[in-house]
């Protein structure tokens, strides 16, 4: 299939016909940004880059902080109610995503709809469509390079947009939004790859940070796990939960129940962090991860060598949103390469 | 003009000096990484490469005094010397107050602030680049950008404006003078209902990631009432007690969660916030946390007189009491 060259407003008139669909797009960026639904008389952005990318990852979008799993109800006879809620789902569409948020749709959908698919997750996320755009600016902290993604890469992305001057440039790349494409494909006209070689060859930059290899990675961070590095790369850990709560492919989470009243509640899921010490407290009061290093090695190994092993992908887009936002300047593309990933 | 690259260097002489004559056996300063921002750490004698990337400028944005707090075993009876500005000083102060460090263990550095910078703002700077600052803003490399644009509330609203440490490097080349805080001002003008819709929209994008408490120099609870657990469960808590264990906010991000815990935490600082801003710069999701605590911190000062940290000998301010004391709050607040 060709790509399609559509205006900015051509694709706009499109969002605003679709009358079933919700389309978000990242807003603002940084600590202020977050994903806003697109009102009809909306601007779609006409770049991304690491200057746009809002601290908040877009995985909440289908995978909320909070979820409800069901309610329950003691009743006055001693029967037990138990409801489960109504997944609701809107067909949702995400414009915009740079290159490294389309990539962790990739990584969630390996950890939460293959084996055991997690009912919520893959409900929502067969009604989800990424359309991902060429990233026009690598922040310092950016290395999708390193970690196998490029800012052109198509990865977790369904389109994949490149914006033209007042155009883009789209590319079918899943064929999971052919509705959508179909649309493109009726108010826009065909590039050939000719025309649109020039166009993406503009967004494939180079990214300059922490060059290491992923691959070399895996084996040499393994043979590390008892390194007296670890507790230096994890030193001025606060632990919080910042690097794990904004990232874009944790997805670690915790059930409670939350109590309503005596004879009510709800089953709740909620996120939860490898690096608040209760995450490995068990009933007995042993808790295996006591120390800060060894919280901060299980996220590194988790990302860069459990997930590897099991589904032969990082876990990890290279966002860099854990080495900006960290209030203590801990920086996990520094570590691993002074853990044996360096080129 | 203030040249950081001098203050550093005699800052380092100063620290090295009290490793050499064993007075103290660690000192707690920041050190260059790779880029501007400075980073925290302990250094002991002969660990002469951390000594030598002893360092001080405007982006040591964090608080040495945490460290006290994080290491706190670790550092019992040690004779250390902490590298402090004038917030950490008053954080420093909290401290020493509430026992969490001894003051015949401390000897203390102090560095004078003029306000702190964010390093994003100069994304080519590296640890080498010449940094400068002078009564308008910051200099990295040349390029200048004024106090203001970095947006640090508690830094463009510091009253501290004077060091008294063991000792003290640097001059203040900024004026501090601030009479009302801008952003109390901003909240003063809202009604009940704006108010409430303000806060409502500040504790809905909270993330519960716990930032601003962990990186908090005077939140130095062992336990937080928040998310208990860590050491009120052991081999011998029956089941019973472990289901009694009271969470007063579950860790779900709910809107009414995040708030019980922003206003716990904001209510549990009265008398102990020292106004470095930490918790605000920390946030992750730009929530102005300065606003909350500066309720408080102005009722403190404006109805008990008590300023945080001003006096190490001072009892703690949630723990006395005076017969003075007035009945409540003296009336709505702002």
């Amino acid at each position: 299939m060709s790509p399609i060259r559509i205006s900015v407003e051509g694709l706009e008139r499109i969002f605003g016909g679709l009358k079933d669909h919700r389309v978000l797009l990242p807003s603002g960026s940084g600590k202020k940004g977050e994903y806003i639904e697109l009102t009809v008389a909306g601007r779609l952005p006409r770049e991304c880059g690491d200057h746009t990318k809002p601290s908040a990852p877009p995985k909440n979008i289908i995978f909320p902080a909070n979820e409800t799993l069901l309610s329950y109800k003691l009743n006055i006879d001693g029967s037990i109610e138990v409801a489960q809620p109504e997944i609701g789902i809107t067909k949702t569409i995400l414009f915009g995503t740079p290159p490294c948020d389309s990539a962790s749709f990739r990584v969630l959908d390996a950890a939460l709809t293959k084996d055991i698919p997690e009912p919520f997750y893959t409900k929502r996320r067969e009604n989800f469509g990424v359309i991902g755009m060429a990233c026009s600016r690598a922040g310092k902290s950016c290395f999708c390079r390193s970690v196998g993604l490029s800012p052109v890469s198509e990865a977790g992305a369904d389109l994949m947009a490149y914006p033209d001057g007042d155009d883009f440039i789209i590319k079918n790349v899943s064929g999971r939004l052919d509705m959508l494409w179909t649309l493109i494909e009726k108010s826009g006209e065909m590039v050939s790859e000719e025309a649109f070689e020039p166009v993406r060859a503009r967004f494939d930059i180079p990214v300059e940070n922490y060059k290491f290899s992923a691959e070399r990675l895996v084996d040499a961070i393994e043979k590390r796990f008892t390194d007296p590095y670890w507790t230096e790369f994890s030193s001025r850990c606060v632990s919080c939960g910042i690097c794990t709560y904004l990232c874009p492919t944790c997805h670690c989470f915790d059930i409670l129940d939350v109590e309503t009243d005596e004879r009510s509640g709800t089953r709740v899921r909620t996120q939860d962090t490898c690096q608040f010490p209760e995450f490995t407290g068990e009933t007995s009061a042993h808790n295996p991860r006591k120390e800060r290093y060894t919280r901060q090695r299980q996220r590194v190994l988790h990302k860069f060598l459990y997930f590897f092993r099991n589904h032969g992908m990082m876990m990890c887009t290279g966002c860099g949103r854990c080495i900006r936002y960290c209030p203590v300047d801990i920086n996990i593309a520094e570590g691993v390469m002074k853990l044996g990933g360096t080129q | 003009m203030r040249d950081y690259s001098a203050e550093s260097g005699q800052l380092r002489a100063i620290c090295k000096g009290l490793l050499a004559s064993g007075a103290v056996e660690l000192v707690l300063a920041w050190t260059s990484g790779p880029g501007l921002t400075g980073r925290e750490a302990m250094i002991a004698k002969g660990a002469d490469q951390l000594i030598d990337r002893i360092v001080w400028s405007p982006f040591c944005t964090s608080s040495i005094a945490t460290l006290i707090k994080r290491n706190r075993k670790a550092l019992e009876g040690k004779n250390i010397g902490i590298v402090v500005k004038d917030c950490d000083r008053q954080a420093l102060n909290v401290l020493l107050q509430e026992y969490v460090i001894k003051k015949e263990n401390v000897v203390i550095i102090g560095v004078r602030c003029d306000g702190l910078a964010s390093a994003l703002m100069f994304p080519d700077a590296t640890m080498a680049s010449k940094v400068v600052s002078d009564e308008k803003g910051v200099q990295v490399d040349g390029k200048e950008v004024a106090w203001e644009d970095f947006g640090f509330n508690a830094c463009l609203s510091c009253r501290y404006d004077s060091m008294s440490a063991d000792h003290v490097v640097g001059e203040y080349a900024r004026k501090k003078q601030v009479t009302e805080l801008p952003h109390l001002k901003r909240l003063s003008g809202l009604s009940l209902s704006g108010r409430k819709e303000h806060f409502d929209a500040l504790f809905g994008r909270c993330i519960r990631c716990y930032a601003c408490r962990e990186v908090c120099p005077v939140c130095a609870c062992i336990e937080c009432a928040i998310d208990p657990g860590e050491s009120s469960i052991t081999p011998r808590t029956t089941p019973l007690e472990k289901t009694s264990v009271a969470g007063w906010a579950c860790r779900g991000r709910e809107p009414s969660e995040n708030a019980v815990f922003l206003m716990t935490r904001a209510m549990h600082m009265a008398g102990r916030c020292v106004r470095c801003g930490w918790c605000e710069r920390a946030c992750p999701a730009g929530i102005p946390l300065m606003e909350l605590l500066d309720i408080v911190n102005e009722n403190v000062l404006r109805v008990y007189k008590y300023e945080a940290g001003k006096d190490p000998a001072a009892p703690p301010f949630l723990a006395s009491f005076s017969d003075d004391d007035p009945d409540d709050s003296g009336g709505a607040p702002h």
